[in-house]
């Protein structure tokens, strides 16, 4: 079989700090009753303006560790992560996150979930939170939630719950959103719409995006970049860079180069697979 | 007869049911059904054993300390309702000192570590003893009275509360947990918002335990150190063999806690929407 190799680059990219989230040199050890654990081995990672990056690689491989980490969710055990070229220590108001379940209150309505962020947050001013309601509204019409504003999560299905969690996500316009394989738990059908769906959004909003997934399709349908890594402890096996054209349409994935992107990236995987001793999930 | 109230319930009951007798209606009339089954083995075994009805009154005897404890004026000392208003006084103060009491340790051993670790030890383990068998030390303390019932009727509420209200507080889920740190949230809006909200269901099944409880205590208090109140009553018609009179009581007793539990069964299935709403849907 032929193989395309795409153009790739070993080292971070171009440094350009001004709104990009980086971690460099991040490391993350567990220490369990039976010994230490070594999720996460030296991995660094830049997610700029504008570019969606996604982070693929077998389960366990220490991927939603790592976006934890740029979440400021979770300490590192040695590295560091910067944002704007400053270090953050914990959560930061310029990140959004989105997480493997919708982690909606069921007591509130849609609406009011979609306004969280502007109710418990700190950093929120009293007179930023009446501007919430007014695009709380908007965002959820973006989402295709429009209608079910006084509904409550319990009345929506799995898919409709992570699209509120992602209207949720962009409340306070976040430059950056991170997003830990937020389709996992949906159904191959339901996942290939919200991948439409979320390709057409960013192209609409352009963040710093980062998102975790273990499909290879998603991966590399939505990604200006994808990062794969190897099996625990995990690090960057290879950063490789997509050049599809934009916006992208489901067609896409019958194309010779999306089959030869999708084919290396399986490759990759495979291999390092094999490498560290083939051990399987 | 005792079912008087019981056959017009029956009429009703067998009118509605003719079309289509639902699950409730079916649930009522077998209530009814086995009432009268019960009253009239009741009857039948004390007429045909001729037994004394010190040992054991008949329904109509029954009954006939009943009605007129009910129907005299009640500021009279011997109306039944005059009785028990003093006793659901000391059971209500003590239900609502002590539920509140129960909810706020609940809570501060929900949130804080440091004091779980110190007072829940004890709460464990007082709340697997015969808590009832402090009344005689509460009377040495605080005396005969509406004092010492309502401190017992306290202490009786306060457990069910601290042991659910910390259960729940704990039983909150990690990735809304983690939304609210991603979000920044004070700890505050995490104990009030997130944790309590959580833990709301279990505290209102708590307090459906504790308002029976509470009138236990009071009844118990009356017992041992009563001056007035329906176990006080209770004890004088045993000191003169006026065991309809007991019953009477009893049934007084009985029909309270069953209407107090239904009001707070009612009050929960009306506060935690959220626990039924997907069924409807």
């Amino acid at each position: 079989m032929m193989q395309m190799k795409p153009r790739t680059t070993a080292a971070a990219s171009p440094p350009s700090a001004v709104g990009a989230l980086t971690a460099a040199g991040v490391e993350k050890r567990y220490s369990s009753a039976r010994g230490a654990v070594q999720a996460l081995l030296e991995t660094d990672l830049m997610v700029q303006p504008g570019r969606f990056v996604t982070i693929v690689g077998p389960s366990g491989c220490g991927k939603s560790t790592l976006l934890m980490i740029l979440a400021g969710l979770l300490s590192p055990t040695s590295g560091e992560v910067r944002y704007n070229g400053v270090p953050i220590a914990g959560p930061h108001e310029d990140i959004g996150v989105v997480f493997q379940s919708p982690a909606l209150l069921p007591w509130l309505s849609v609406l009011r979930n979609t306004m969280l962020p502007g109710r418990v947050g700190r950093h929120v001013s009293r007179a930023d939170r009446r501007g919430h309601e007014a695009r709380a509204r908007e965002l959820l019409s973006l989402v295709g939630l429009a209608g079910f504003e006084d509904r409550y999560p319990s009345e929506l299905s799995g898919g409709m719950q992570q699209r509120n969690a992602i209207a949720r996500a962009l409340l306070l316009d976040p430059p950056v959103l991170l997003m830990d394989e937020p389709f996992g738990a949906l159904d191959a059908l339901t996942r290939e719409r919200m991948n439409q769906w979320l390709a057409d959004i960013w192209q609409a909003q352009q963040k710093a995006v980062a998102l975790v997934t273990h499909s290879i399709d998603e991966a590399v349908y939505l990604a200006d970049e994808i990062v794969v890594m190897s099996p625990r402890p995990g690090t960057v096996v290879e950063r490789v860079q997509v050049d599809l054209p934009r916006p992208r349409k489901p067609d896409l994935m019958k194309t010779q180069e999306f089959a030869q992107l999708s084919g290396y990236i399986r490759q990759l995987l495979d291999s390092s697979e094999t490498d560290s001793g083939g051990v399987s999930a | 007869m005792v079912s008087l109230g019981a056959s017009r319930r029956a009429l009703i009951g067998s009118t509605g049911a003719r079309l289509h007798l639902g699950r409730q209606g079916a649930s009522a009339l077998i209530f009814v059904v086995s009432l009268a089954l019960f009253v009239t083995a009741w009857w039948a075994v004390v007429t045909v054993a001729d037994v004394k009805s010190y040992i054991l009154p008949s329904p109509g005897e029954v009954w006939q300390a009943l009605w007129p404890g009910l129907t005299e004026n009640p500021t009279s000392r011997a109306s039944l309702l005059y009785q028990f208003a003093i006793t659901f006084k000391a059971a209500m103060i003590g239900l609502v000192v002590g539920a509140a009491a129960g909810i706020l340790v609940g809570m501060v051993a929900g949130q804080f570590r440091w004091f779980e670790r110190i007072f829940m030890p004890y709460v464990f383990a007082i709340q697997s003893t015969p808590k009832i068998a402090i009344a005689p030390l509460i009377m040495i303390w605080f005396g005969f009275g509406i004092t010492s019932e309502s401190i017992l009727a306290g202490i009786l509420a306060f457990f069910p509360l601290v042991v659910n209200t910390f259960a729940g507080m704990n039983m909150v889920d990690r990735e809304q947990l983690r939304l609210f740190t991603a979000l920044r949230a004070s700890k505050r809006d995490i104990m009030v918002r997130l944790r309590l909200m959580t833990a709301l269901p279990l505290i209102l099944a708590g307090l459906e335990i504790a308002v029976v409880q509470a009138l236990l205590g009071a009844v118990v208090a009356e017992f041992i150190a009563g001056q007035n109140g329906i176990g006080t009553q209770i004890v004088l018609f045993q000191s003169v063999s006026n065991t309809a009179g007991v019953f009477a009581a009893i049934i007084v007793l009985a029909v309270a806690g069953i209407a107090l539990h239904g009001i707070v069964k009612f009050a929960r299935t009306k506060l935690i929407f959220w626990q039924s709403r997907g069924i409807e849907a």
